[in-house]
């Protein structure tokens, strides 16, 4: 392997563990905010991450992949979920359904398995991104584990974006080489991204239903 | 020549406990000539140790003495028993000075003849304990040491709590007793003799299905004994309600009688055994570790807080043990000494620390007469000898440099971090989990110690007990001196220690690795290395004095008529009294709220008015912590065996025609089975 | 290694880090006072005092015993002897063999141990809730603390911190790898923690319900004040040292050239006054947090460490 290459790998794979970094935030957070900031940054690594990808293998696809989750995913997303904090103005607070330190330390075990369960695929590859693997597995299992335990919809729906940034990483990381499966990521986000979109509507409608409701029966008394 | 100081020693110990009996009218004198015997007897002991670790000769002992044929009384003196020979007759001939001053706290009051009789006998248990060499042998004596080690428990027998403690103490220790004669049967089965040496031979032959019984069985058998997680239930209870200079005994080396087990068993008649079991020791140890200090951090008894940290301190030795088995089993031998010179050096400590310790609550107590650090305070002005003491033993227990704890400690960080040479990815995980798992142990042991001492020595008395308190006599202040001396020096010269234990590891391992562990410097001082650092305790504190001295030097030459202005502290404009300081339970409560998941603390706040609403009259706080492996353990399992014996009650029906009737089937059975 | 520079650089590291130590916090509050749009105090300022300090007589608590006066000489000195095994211009360290990391981690807690002791002496509540506050603090800092020592330990091949050091410098991809920089975050947090900056304790505080090192060293006045002061800034430049020594290597001299020991007395000055910066952005950004969210932070500390030591052995 030649320099340009170790690094750029390893380069890669500390973008994958500040990546990681980000969605471990997410579980021990308990702002809002915080958390959404953290999927930005997230989404932002994982750009990096495919535009360094895209760069090095020269596959066109991936360039648009690249391009397109950075608009969606950097910019837009977090954009509309900021909005939606702020309008709907619900507390900054998260609620969780365990306790934080708890939370955390079963989140150092889903990483351990996550890593665990990868090694053997990692010797395989020879140590070459050796990270990425675990780690977008590590980051999938986060943010299932978020969507359990986390009661507001806005953080589930963060850890739903996490799993699917997983997914997306994973397969970006695994087979550049299939563009065909990137872009099928990439759709997927897409479709993540509706769905998202579906939900929220749903949720601000429920609210704004119930607010009214209150203010409603304010006005009786 | 070395077994003739042997079967001195335990002459005298006899004669020690025979003196004790005979003395009746005397109690003082047959007191003095019982702990002196002992004392001598132990300097015979230390002498037999030391002589047979360094000549590096194996001695056998056999007598034939009475029924020669069924019970052969074979003994056997190799280094790894003169390794424990060594810690116990260390600790017995301190705790026996120490007692010659103890026991005036029951010369009138108690039978202190009783006292002395059993404290040799216990002794000299525990010497035959460690170095017999048949199963049989090996069975009687253990069990000579828990019964005696039960009437010393239940020595202030008029307490409940105290017959309680010697209760469970007994169950729990028959229960082991069992499962380790259990274990001798198997290998038995495949040895041929009860001798140990026909199980040495034997260890090839037993199939693997029996050698993990057997595994399960002496971790159930020896954890018992050494008070691991979750069987440590005994411990907390026997050691406090024993008398001082008996529980320096018992937390001493007691319970390393039964790592001595462990280690004769698993490096010996079970080799070569597969890594899991090392894996299994290790998490025990970590357990054991972890639990039992931060069950030690809510504790307000001094004695249970320090039998806690016992349990703490096995975890940490069993760490040292499982490693070295695991080490072992991929045969990197190297490592496996070096991890066993860490567990072995971490036991000579625990002793000498936790010895330390138990004398000095065993100070306060004959000076107060309490044990509850909450009603202490302020006994540095009263105690001046004691304090000093104690805190060298809690710094040395707190793993503080250059004090002895802290060597055994880095020897322990070190095998942990040299887990990346095992093979198993799994298991160097698991190593990584222990070795943070040490790294929070050792730091919550810190605070457990700032609050005993803190608590028990600083500020002012929170009651009548700790402002009437005392100095002791001098006998307990040069005893505990010794272990003082012991830990310093300990800690100063671990090359020393390392030597004694590398007999060991040469039988057992069959390493010699002291070797490659010290080297000189370019001030051509000795230090301690790995393949990974070196360490030079010694120099560490050298330099320090060096730093101190310029440090004072300069704060001299910048204001040399520097002078101390005392007034009282500052409270807010209220008179400072007792009643303001802070107490061990608020001390450990940011604890118990981030460990609340284990704790499940209990809180009750009551207030009464005397004026409804509005004038408090007195407000009672209770808090308390849910003893979670009593009540999910330990409970269940004894409702079901009182629910069991009751059901088996019913055989019982008094009458004779039934009870002739049960021989009759039993042998018709019999007949059937083996026709 | 001739025997001068075995003996020039020992005193050489104890001279930088006992001078620079009070500047570096001068340094801090400067710029956070320019932060917060004060002109604040001149950057000599602990110099001053600590002068100030030393000359003055101490009012000591009667309850107080011969624990409270050791107490300040034991916190001065230990943190001495920490100065004399972390390699700070050069990644040569003469007195190597004297100890490890372990043995530094374990001589911070020498220093706590007795701070702690001392609250307790003098009977006073606020003194007795900030050392409680304190050993909590430490105690969950110290997995965090020695897996991300261990990570960095495991990289380096040795646990002495010169030995880390010149291993580093050798080989520059060594450094580029991800278990470290998992390492680096986790013992930035512990830093912090170690150190009582916001947002775990806040050093400038002076309400003694909120303080937990400044509880503890509530009582202490004149030249005992000093030395603890003075210790206490000590820990956090030697921190920093170890940090930007471990992870920032370059420009650290190899040997005993004065050049090479000027340039790298320069770059050392830099990266230290960089994260110095850093700290102040991060106490100017955040608020303090609830103590009980503490073990929150450190918890995250933590598990990065695991993270750390785990694929570095998963990986490599």
């Amino acid at each position: 392997m030649t320099e340009q290459v170790i690094v750029s790998s390893r380069t890669i794979d500390i973008l994958a563990v500040l990546m990681l970094m980000m969605t471990i935030v997410l579980v021990g957070t308990s702002r809002l905010r915080t958390s959404i900031w953290a999927y930005a940054i997230r989404s932002f690594l994982l750009t990096w991450v495919s535009g360094l990808i895209a760069y090095f293998s020269g596959i066109h696809h991936i360039f648009i992949a690249t391009g397109i989750s950075l608009a969606l995913k950097v910019i837009v997303i977090p954009g509309f979920l900021f909005y939606i904090v702020n309008k709907t103005k619900v507390k900054t607070e998260v609620e969780s359904v365990i306790n934080y330190t708890l939370s955390l330390l079963i989140s150092c075990g889903l990483i351990l398995i996550a890593y665990y369960s990868m090694q053997s695929i990692i010797k395989f590859e020879n140590a070459f991104m050796g990270h990425c693997l675990p780690v977008s597995l590590a980051i999938t299992l986060l943010g299932f584990f978020v969507m359990i335990i986390r009661k507001k919809a806005i953080t589930q729906i963060l850890g739903l974006l996490a799993m699917e940034d997983g997914l997306f990483f994973a397969a970006l990381s695994t087979s550049y080489g299939m563009p065909l499966i990137v872009e099928l990521g990439v759709f997927f986000d897409i479709l993540v991204s509706v769905i998202i979109m579906g939900i929220y509507v749903y949720r601000i409608k429920e609210t704004f239903d119930s607010i009214d409701t209150d203010s409603l029966r304010e006005l009786k008394e | 020549m070395v077994e003739h100081l042997f079967i001195i020693s335990i002459i005298l110990y006899l004669v020690g406990a025979l003196f004790a009996l005979c003395l009746f009218k005397w109690q003082m004198v047959g007191n003095y000539i019982s702990f002196v015997f002992a004392a001598i007897a132990s300097c015979f002991g230390i002498a037999t140790a030391v002589t047979v670790l360094f000549s590096g000769s194996t001695i056998r002992l056999d007598f034939q003495l009475f029924l020669p044929t069924i019970i052969k009384y074979n003994f056997l003196l190799d280094s790894l028993s003169s390794y424990f020979i060594l810690a116990i007759s260390v600790i017995s001939f301190v705790a026996s000075i120490y007692s010659i001053g103890y026991t005036r706290l029951y010369v009138n009051k108690r039978d202190v003849r009783f006292l002395g009789f059993t404290y040799n006998l216990f002794l000299m248990a525990m010497l035959l304990v460690v170095s017999a060499n048949n199963a049989f042998v090996f069975m009687i004596v253990w069990e000579l040491m828990t019964l005696v080690s039960f009437f010393l428990v239940i020595f202030e027998h008029e307490n409940p709590t105290t017959r309680k403690a010697g209760l469970v103490y007994i169950v729990m220790a028959h229960i082991g007793s069992g499962l380790l004669a259990i274990a001798f049967f198997i290998l038995l089965a495949y040895g041929g003799s009860f001798s140990f040496d026909s199980f040495r031979d034997a260890a090839a032959q037993i199939p693997a299905v029996y050698k993990n019984i057997v595994f399960f069985l002496i971790i159930f058998g020896f954890g018992i004994k050494a008070g691991i997680f979750p069987l440590h239930l005994w411990l907390p209870m026997a050691h406090p309600a024993a008398p001082s200079n008996i529980s320096m005994i018992m937390s001493g080396v007691m319970i390393k009688t039964a790592i001595y087990g462990f280690i004769r068993f698993y490096f010996e008649f079970l080799t070569p055994c597969p890594p899991w079991w090392g894996v299994i020791i290790l998490i025990i140890g970590a357990t054991s570790a972890i639990l039992g200090i931060l069950y030690a951090l809510m504790e307000r008894d001094i004695k249970t807080l320090l039998a806690y940290s016992s349990v703490e301190n096995i975890g940490i030795i069993l760490i040292g043990i499982g490693l070295s088995m695991i080490f072992k089993s991929y045969n990197q031998m190297a490592l496996s000494s070096l991890a066993m010179i860490a567990g072995l050096y971490h036991l000579f400590n625990h002793a000498v620390f936790k010895c330390l310790l138990f004398g000095c609550a065993g100070n306060i107590y004959y000076s107060t007469h309490t044990k509850n650090i909450e009603e202490l305070g302020g006994l540095i002005k009263r105690m001046q000898v004691t304090a000093p003491l104690f805190l060298i033993g809690a710094l040395s227990i707190s793993a503080i440099p250059p004090l002895n704890g802290f060597i055994s400690e880095w020897f322990i960080f070190q095998s942990l971090l040299n887990g990346f040479n095992i093979p198993s990815v799994i298991i160097k995980i698991i190593t990584i989990i222990c070795g943070a798992v040490v790294a929070l142990t050792g730091a919550l042991v810190a605070t457990c110690f700032v609050k005993a001492f803190g608590i028990s020595f600083l500020a002012m008395p929170r009651s009548k007990h700790a402002e009437k308190a005392k100095e002791v006599p001098v006998v307990m202040l040069v005893s505990m001196g010794i272990l003082a001396a012991l830990c310093v020096f300990m800690g100063l010269f671990p090359a020393k220690i390392m030597m004694t234990i590398n007999h060991v590891n040469t039988q057992i391992l069959g390493t010699n690795i002291v070797k490659a562990l010290t080297s000189y410097d370019w001030l051509q001082m000795k230090i301690v290395r790995t393949n990974f650092t070196e360490l030079s305790p010694k120099s560490a504190t050298v330099f320090g004095l060096i730093l101190l001295g310029i440090t004072f030097g300069a704060l001299t030459l910048i204001r040399p008529k520097f002078i101390r202005k005392f007034y009282e502290t500052w409270t807010c404009g209220i008179a400072p009294e007792s009643r303001l300081e802070y107490t061990a339970t608020a001390f450990t409560k940011p604890f118990k709220v981030v460990f609340s998941n284990l704790y499940r603390p209990r809180l009750e706040v009551s207030t009464t008015y005397s004026v409804p609403n509005f004038f408090v009259k007195s407000i009672a706080y209770v808090g308390e912590i849910t003893p979670i492996f009593e009540r999910y353990l330990y409970n269940p399992v004894s409702n079901f065996v009182l629910k069991i014996s009751d059901k088996a009650r019913l055989i019982h029906a008094g009458n004779i025609h039934l009870y002739l009737a049960y021989i009759f089937i039993t042998l018709l059975i019999l007949i059937m089975f083996f026709r | 290694m001739s025997l001068t520079s075995n003996i020039v650089l020992p005193i050489l590291q104890l001279i930088v880090i006992v001078g620079l130590a009070p500047l570096v916090k001068g340094f801090i509050n400067k710029i956070e006072a320019r932060f917060q749009c004060r002109r604040g105090p001149s950057i000599f300022q602990p110099y001053y005092n600590l002068i100030k300090l030393l000359r003055k007589d101490a009012v000591v608590s009667e309850t107080a015993s011969w624990i409270f006066r050791a107490t300040p000489y034991v916190a001065f000195v230990s943190i001495l002897i920490i100065a004399l095994l972390v390699p700070v211009l050069s990644s040569c360290v003469p007195l190597n063999f004297t100890g490890d990391v372990i043995l530094i981690i374990y001589l911070f807690a020498l220093g706590r141990f007795f701070l702690a002791l001392s609250s307790l002496d003098t009977a006073s509540a606020f003194g007795g809730m900030g050392g409680s506050r304190e050993m909590m603090i430490s105690s969950m800092a110290e997995p965090a603390m020695m897996l991300s020592v261990f990570t960095v330990s495991l990289a380096a091949g040795s646990t002495n911190l010169g030995n880390i050091t010149s291993a580093f410098l050798d080989s520059s991809t060594l450094l580029l790898n991800p278990s470290l920089f998992l390492a680096f975050a986790a013992l930035c947090i512990v830093i912090i923690a170690e150190t009582g900056r916001i947002p775990i304790d806040n050093p400038h505080t002076h309400l003694e319900l909120t303080m937990i090192h400044e509880g503890m060293v509530l009582e202490f006045s004149g030249r005992y004040l000093a030395l603890i002061e003075w210790a206490s800034s000590m820990k956090l430049l030697i921190l920093l040292t170890i940090l930007v020594n471990t992870f920032l290597p370059w420009g650290a001299a190899s040997g005993l050239t004065f050049s090479g020991l000027i340039i790298s007395f320069a770059l050392y000055v830099v990266k230290i006054g960089f994260f110095a910066f850093l700290i102040v952005i991060l106490e100017s950004s955040f608020a303090k947090l609830r103590l009980f969210r503490i073990p929150n932070l450190l918890g995250t500390a933590f598990i990065l460490s695991v993270l750390a030591i785990i694929s570095l052995y998963v990986v490599g």
